[in-house]
């Protein structure tokens, strides 16, 4: 069985070559083992397309902030910023700010808990920045209908039959299923809002038990807690 | 986070700044013995300068990851300081910073088509598409390693000291586990391509 180790040189000789370190020999070579070795192949391809995907990623978004800010309008930035913030301020804005939220809090009426932790939870859809086709912005356009649709007394109720007939065909359906996490995220809180709590737990549960340590598995082991 | 100088209509900038803080600023402390306080005072600093040298021109024709660049910024600015109080200035290799040459596109590129064999465009979109996703999903962990090394070429130990692994070493181990991890989303995703 293959070590740690092993991984590790793997990545190394994969990594070498997309630098273009290796000598002409090297390459050859490697290349012959790629025709041969799946394993190699597999990881390898994993690993170029791993590299183009974030170089393309960042490189838009550094344009974007370059091409932001990248505008001579006689704005003056004035110099140094402020160095240390009085101390005393600080404590007089900390007390006044707690002294606004405990008196706000005792005007509040409570809600009903379903509803509250729905509004706890709820968030309007706000899709990835990039360019589209077709067929991807059709169907990004229907689901981010269907999440408000969620959050509308309205349209909740059939928002949440066509979210079940999505998430019930994930694993047949590349693309829906490259929103799958969202699907499952919004579909949870679709049934917490029609009141079906045991529903929402599987689907939540299931959120946590395959995307470990993801930002979405911490939210919704969030929201399961709630439930205890 | 917003910073007093540079203006709330600077949206992606400001966005920017703030998934740069924690690291930069866990760095620059740890590599240049700084206080909370000076390293705030260091990262202000430098986001000033940043925003400056972008509306002045300065980075049309930027070779490496805004990142990085920016990086260099607090790194320059915590040498000034340091050399200011005239304090010991530690000597820093440039070299240990990156982690060697950066990726040749055209080499990464030659790489999946070898494996995949495939040059329909179509196909490539879908993958692109594919490792989007599956970056967006990732714990912050990988991500971050990932951007380390394949956005801004950091070596292990630059980013050991930003995201508070013990050592290089440590950060290799989390790496491969990382790219075992995405390697396995993105082949369930593309069979489901064939």
């Amino acid at each position: 069985m293959k070590d740690e180790k092993y991984y590790q040189d793997t990545d190394e000789r994969i990594e070498r070559f997309m630098k273009g370190e290796m000598t002409s020999d090297e390459e050859s070579d490697f290349k012959q083992e790629l025709r041969s070795d799946n394993e190699l192949r597999s990881r390898a391809m994993a690993m170029a397309a791993l590299v183009k995907g974030v170089k393309k990623k960042y490189k838009e978004q550094d344009e974007l902030i370059i091409a932001e800010n990248n505008q001579t309008d006689g704005l003056e930035v004035t110099s140094t910023a402020k160095r240390r913030t009085s101390k005393k301020i600080l404590w007089i804005s900390g007390i006044a700010a707690m002294l606004v939220v405990a008196f706000g809090l005792y005007f509040i009426e409570r809600k009903d808990p379903t509803n509250s932790l729905f509004d706890d939870y709820y968030t309007e859809y706000s899709p990835a920045k990039g360019v589209r086709g077709v067929e991807d912005s059709v169907v990004v356009a229907e689901l981010d209908k269907l999440y408000a649709d969620v959050a509308d007394d309205k349209n909740a109720k059939k928002a949440m039959v066509r979210l079940e007939e999505l998430y019930s065909e994930l694993d047949n359906d590349i693309t829906y299923r490259m929103y799958e996490n969202d699907i499952a995220w919004y579909l949870a809180l679709a049934y917490i809002k029609n009141n079906k709590i045991d529903k929402a737990k599987a689907v939540l549960e299931k959120i946590v038990a395959d995307n470990a340590d993801a930002p979405i598995a911490e939210r919704a082991k969030k929201l399961l807690n709630e439930f205890k | 986070m917003k910073y007093n100088q540079i203006p709330e209509s600077s949206i992606e900038l400001n966005k920017f700044l703030t998934n740069e803080h924690d690291k930069v600023l866990a760095y620059i402390k740890k590599t240049y013995s700084l206080d909370e306080e000076d390293g705030q005072d260091i990262f202000q600093e430098a986001s000033i300068a940043l925003y400056m040298n972008i509306r002045e021109g300065k980075l049309k024709t930027l070779t490496s990851s805004l990142s990085t660049y920016f990086l260099r910024i607090c790194i320059n600015q915590s040498l000034k300081y340091l050399s200011k109080r005239q304090k010991t200035i530690p000597l820093i290799d440039e070299r240990t910073l990156l982690n060697g040459k950066d990726y040749d596109i055209s080499k990464v590129d030659e790489l999946f088509e070898w494996c995949t064999s495939e040059e329909d465009e179509e196909f490539k979109n879908e993958s692109e598409r594919i490792v989007s996703k599956i970056l967006e999903n990732l714990p912050d962990t990988c991500r971050n390693i990932f951007t380390g090394y394949y956005w801004q070429d950091l070596s292990a130990n630059v980013i050991a000291n930003m995201f508070g692994f013990a050592n290089a070493n440590s950060v290799k181990s989390q790496k491969y586990k990382c790219v075992d991890r995405f390697k396995k989303k993105y082949n369930e995703m593309m069979r489901l391509l064939s």
